[in-house]
């Protein structure tokens, strides 16, 4: 994935121009887990509107997997943050939900959907409501749809905000599960520095709608507490809050 | 169901009042407001609308006013009623929310179409009546065609406004996963329309029983529409109230089952 020299401005209904992205510029090699963290309203939902094909930049470009981006499509899968499960389709029916509009097979869907029911730990409510579900849950089967639809790249835009730390701990096992068995590229936006260490193989920093520091997260997986307290860890915490404008001296 | 059987004794009370305070006899013997037993009394007179049929025979026209008789003209009139309301609402319903998703397909055709839609609902709808007899004569087209149209003009606004309030995000996210065209109208942006569409239903049944009894008022050959036109011009006011009591029944009965059929449509709807 790659954006090449991305920029795209708003007008708000006050007349005033506001820079949403300012030449933005990067590219993410195939299957890696890139972070990116930033404050609110300073462009990190700007930036997967434009990868998912929400919105176009009004120059440069944004390019997956060699092609350039012309509006959504399945090669890019997305979680949002706010729920967009079908509330009036059955849990079953969201996760097979993009494979019958590509016209999968239905004997495949039928295995697809099973496999992944399974391993987010839900067969038994295969035929519940989502209004059955709890918010973790309801996650766990949003997360499982777009997996199940086989994107080539995933953009998660802070999915798990407002989830306790425990559920969402558990939401990032299951998350790192899937990613580490498919080998999908994932772009990660959270504005949460612990989620991103604890996640990411990369952390792209983003203010005023530009990418301020690329920091690589390189140290080990899995991200146990005792990996999280490492000297490596704290660097690269220190590294980012830098870069984010957090003075040394509170 | 305690407060149901108060309220309707309720009425059945105030009515009897009504009529006592009221109503005055006319020198042929009939009552301006008639009372509750006079109505149900009326109840045989309706052995004259049973024209026979299932191998039984009409009633002699002198002689024939029996319960029995009563009941079997009431069932063939409701029947025929109730067949016109409901082909007229399946058609009205099946249009109305068609076009209206057909029309928000497109951003330009919508904010043409939508004015002009909200401008038909408010054209006076029994007025249109007339000119329904001349096009149709008294045929059970005209009347199914006036009952679809009644609840089509409703239906159509309803299920623009419907889907123009669908938040984007469904849309968005159906999109993301490879889905459009027809497909995201009929499997996204539709059912997340429904339960906004749900009142209308309800609304256009409404509408639809007026369409339905006024549009018998043309010379249909039967219907309740029909009995109640009949009785108006022989001043049967007894019968008059009788029929009225059977339409609301009539009425309420086909309300609680669409009422009921859309509950489980939408029952997926969060609380």
């Amino acid at each position: 994935m790659e954006l090449r020299d991305v920029n795209r401005e708003f007008t708000q209904a006050s007349g005033e121009h506001i820079r949403g992205m300012d030449g933005v510029s990067f590219t993410i090699p195939q299957g890696q887990f890139v972070c990116i963290l930033g404050p609110s309203g300073q462009g990190k939902s700007t930036l997967i509107n434009m990868v998912a094909g929400f919105d176009t930049p009004d120059s440069g470009e944004v390019v997956v997997n060699g092609r350039p981006v012309r509006g959504p499509g399945p090669d890019r899968g997305v979680v949002f943050q706010r729920d967009t499960l079908f509330l009036w389709k059955r849990v079953a029916d969201n996760i097979e939900f993009g494979l019958k509009a590509r016209g999968v097979p239905k004997a495949e869907r039928k295995e697809t959907v099973d496999r992944y029911l399974k391993f987010i730990g839900l067969e038994k409510f295969a035929r519940a409501w989502p209004k059955e579900l709890s918010g973790g849950m309801r996650r766990r089967v949003a997360i499982a749809a777009v997996f199940a639809n086989d994107p080539e790249v995933l953009l998660m835009d802070e999915p798990f905000v407002g989830l306790d730390y425990v559920l969402r701990a558990a939401l990032h096992e299951v998350l790192l599960e899937l990613w580490s068995r498919t080998e999908k590229t994932v772009m990660f936006v959270t504005h949460d520095i612990d989620e991103a260490l604890a996640l990411g193989d990369r952390v792209l920093v983003v203010q005023s709608g530009r990418i301020v520091r690329d920091v690589p997260l390189d140290f080990e997986r899995p991200r146990t507490l005792e990996v999280l307290e490492s000297q490596e860890a704290a660097h690269a915490r220190v590294a980012i809050l830098r870069s984010m404008g957090v003075p040394d001296a509170v | 169901m305690v407060q149901g059987v108060g309220v309707v004794a309720g009425i059945l009370v105030v009515w009897q009042l009504a009529s006592m305070l009221l109503g005055s006899t006319s020198g042929s013997g009939i009552s301006t407001v008639p009372s509750p037993s006079e109505a149900f009394s009326a109840f045989p007179e309706l052995s004259a609308y049973w024209t026979g049929g299932f191998g039984l025979e009409a009633p002699a026209l002198t002689s024939g006013d029996s319960f029995g008789n009563a009941l079997l003209g009431l069932l063939q009139n409701g029947v025929a009623t109730i067949y016109r309301l409901v082909l007229g609402v399946s058609i009205g319903l099946i249009v109305g929310v068609g076009l209206g998703v057909l029309v928000t397909w497109s951003r330009t055709l919508r904010e043409t179409v939508a004015p002009l839609a909200h401008f038909a609902r408010m054209m006076p709808l029994l007025a249109m009546l007339p000119l329904f007899g001349l096009w149709f004569g008294p045929t059970n087209l005209g009347v199914i065609v006036f009952v679809a149209f009644s609840v089509f003009v409703v239906l159509f606004v309803v299920t623009i406004n419907a889907i123009e309030n669908v938040p984007n995000f469904y849309s968005s996210y159906a999109r993301s996963l490879g889905c459009d065209g027809a497909r995201m109208r009929l499997s996204v942006v539709l059912p997340a329309a429904l339960p906004e569409i749900r009142g209308g239903i309800l609304l256009a049944m409404g509408f639809a029983w007026s369409a339905v009894i006024a549009g018998e008022f043309l010379g249909q050959e039967s219907g309740l529409g029909r009995i109640i036109q009949r009785a108006g011009y022989f001043s049967q006011t007894d019968l008059l109230a009788l029929m009225g009591v059977l339409t609301v029944i009539a009425a309420g009965i086909t309300f609680a089952l669409v009422s009921w059929g859309l509950s489980w449509a939408t029952r997926w709807v969060e609380e």
